[in-house]
């Protein structure tokens, strides 16, 4: 039995408890970090009190875990290790969360999840191990793709710690209703189901309609407020501003290389506040224009925009489909240089709506994740998919946009439809 | 060349259509060893298996670039399970147009991709069991640095959950001769 030493307040738990362990573990340097980046980035800018951390998301995280791991009446052991899983699993995250990973997809020019960061900190850290010691081999296990247990699951997986506490947190925070689903029903219903060596979260089927309204949380969430059209412009505006702010010395390209040897010392300085100051510190870079204009929400403008699948050319429309960074680049310099404007203040953004969870199949695949599955009296598994009486058109929706200043807005709109409709 | 396009392109070079979602996967991963594109791939049940793959199948039938037909229990005539499903994926007239027009912009590439798709049609009709099992064949094989007998081989695709037997393996080299020289 874990000996819970400390109780944390949360305003959606109530308390958390934690081991002495684990508040040891919550003290070192990279989980304090995540205090100072917020859990939804530049969010705050729509929804004026989206302002909490990563920080009380990972306590909630650890508290839905634990629960998790008492209804799939999990050991000690494995729900000792599935509880510092939880700690860490966001330690990757950089400054204003999801947003840094586009940015070190820029830099490294290639796609970098949070997910392989955090791997690396756990691998290398010396705090983590100096309270883990060798326990910290079999955290690392749970966040291997190839682990199929429920313990990993619990972790990640389609019905996880994570989401289970975001939606609603988020959904708290921002002071909207969209994220809001029956925890309890989904936490008194989930089962497990063992196949040799591997196992599975099933929900029992009289937990369906819960899950219907988990997945329905979920699409909300995702079109009312994390693909928003203002929070996605002023999350290209930040990644903007860092690739300016390389460009132009304010940022050192190198600390940003995951190859580098001094990657994570350079990442883990980073958290919401300092990458700001650090972008700040060239008044003369058009990034301090792009942070000064956030911080003041003096965001860009939707020049133009259209929906890929209203695009009648078929020919056009793959052309839109198949453009890569370098040609998004160059239609930006063209699109500029025709209005007079500097480039750095337009900006192209390729925005797929994905709504996730109600086609499992496609999130399987996409993914490589396992379906969410119901577990029916007979204890025959199928998808929800298969059981789900709530149809769902499944196609995502795909936007193109061109961000510009407010008074390039009709220039770049009548420009754009030349050169990309024409 | 870009995934989308590949897909399309081998689409079109089996005639217009292409049963089955794991004949797809095998055809873009022999591509993707011929370096026709850049995909990753990491092994499955079904053998070696792309996300990405099957993310951009999925966009280009939300885009009506492929349209996708399911064959189930109850429309197929054969004695199949109840769970059975097949899948159908059928160039739209919009991915018609694109595929001409890749014709004419990488004919190279898309000669490579033709002769590739026919051998595959030739040699097993695309049947997406053989497909997989040369897919597997070839992803065991290509980690060794010397050839391997049956016996290794059927060793480590036991260790990625794959059973292979002789003649599906002598099958797969089959296969891959006609593809690659297989060491």
């Amino acid at each position: 039995m874990l000996k819970i030493e400390k109780f944390f307040r949360d305003p959606l738990y109530g308390f958390i408890g934690l081991t002495n362990k684990e508040v040891e573990l919550l003290g070192i340097p990279v989980v304090q970090r995540l205090r100072r980046i917020k859990q939804l980035g530049n969010t705050h800018l729509v929804y004026p009190s989206a302002c909490h951390s990563r920080f009380e998301h990972t306590l909630g995280v650890l508290h839905i875990a634990n629960r998790m791991a008492q209804k799939l009446e999990l050991n000690d052991d494995d729900t000792e290790i599935i509880r510092y899983a939880a700690i860490l699993h966001d330690i990757g995250h950089g400054p204003l969360s999801h947003n840094f990973e586009a940015i070190l997809e820029f830099v490294n020019m290639r796609n970098i999840s949070h997910e392989d960061i955090t791997r690396k900190i756990i691998e290398t850290d010396e705090g983590i191990y100096t309270v883990l010691g060798e326990k910290k081999e079999e955290v690392l296990s749970l966040f291997d793709g190839m682990n199929e247990t429920v313990n990993s699951e619990i972790i990640s997986g389609n019905i996880d710690a994570d989401r289970l506490d975001y939606l609603r947190r988020d959904s708290y925070h921002i002071g909207v209703t969209y994220g809001i689903f029956d925890l309890e029903r989904i936490l008194h219903t989930i089962n497990k189901k063992t196949d040799g060596k591997k196992s599975y979260i099933t929900v029992l089927r009289k937990g369906m309609d819960a899950l219907e309204g988990y997945r329905l949380a979920r699409y909300l969430m995702h079109t009312q407020v994390y693909y928003h059209h203002a929070r996605a412009i002023s999350d290209s505006m930040l990644q903007r501003a860092v690739e300016v702010a390389v460009r132009d010395g304010a940022l050192d390209n190198k600390m940003l290389k995951i190859d580098d040897p001094d990657f994570l010392t350079n990442y883990l300085s980073l958290d919401d506040n300092r990458l700001f100051q650090k972008i700040l510190s060239n008044p003369e870079s058009n990034a301090y224009k792009l942070i000064t204009d956030l911080e003041n929400r003096n965001l860009l403008k939707r020049g133009f925009e259209i929906d890929l699948k209203l695009i009648e050319d078929a020919l056009k429309k793959r052309e839109i489909m198949n453009l890569q960074t370098e040609d998004l680049r160059k239609l930006e310099v063209s699109l500029a240089d025709s209005c007079k404007c500097d480039k750095d203040f337009i900006i192209t953004y390729l925005q797929k709506i994905e709504n996730t969870l109600y086609k499992s199949s496609y999130e399987f695949f996409k993914a490589d994740k396992t379906p969410i599955l119901i577990e029916n009296d007979n204890g025959k598994v199928t998808e929800l998919d298969k059981e789900s009486p709530i149809f769902a058109k499944q196609e995502p929706r795909y936007k193109f946009y061109i961000f510009c200043p407010e008074e390039y807005k009709s220039t770049i709109n009548a420009l754009a439809k030349d050169i990309i409709l024409a | 060349m870009i995934i989308f396009d590949a897909i399309l392109a081998t689409i079109g070079a089996a005639g217009g259509s292409i049963t089955g979602r794991t004949a797809i996967q095998k055809l873009m991963y022999f591509e993707n060893v011929s370096k026709l594109v850049e995909i990753k791939y990491r092994p499955h049940y079904y053998g070696p298996y792309s996300a990405e793959v099957a993310g951009a199948i999925q966009e280009l039938i939300d885009l009506d670039f492929l349209k996708e037909e399911i064959e189930t229990a109850k429309t197929t005539g054969f004695p199949v399970p109840d769970d059975w499903k097949r899948y159908r994926y059928t160039l739209t007239s919009d991915s018609n147009k694109v595929v001409e027009h890749i014709n004419q912009e990488s004919e190279a590439e898309i000669n490579k991709i033709s002769n590739l798709v026919r051998t595959c049609q030739e040699t097993v009709n695309l049947d997406a069991n053989m497909l997989s099992c040369a897919a597997k064949v070839y992803y065991i094989n290509s980690s060794q640095s010397k050839p391997m007998t049956v016996n290794e081989i059927q060793k480590t695709a036991g260790s990625f959950g794959w059973n292979l037997s002789e003649d599906q393996i002598n099958g797969a080299v089959d296969l891959l001769k006609q593809l690659y020289s297989v060491k």
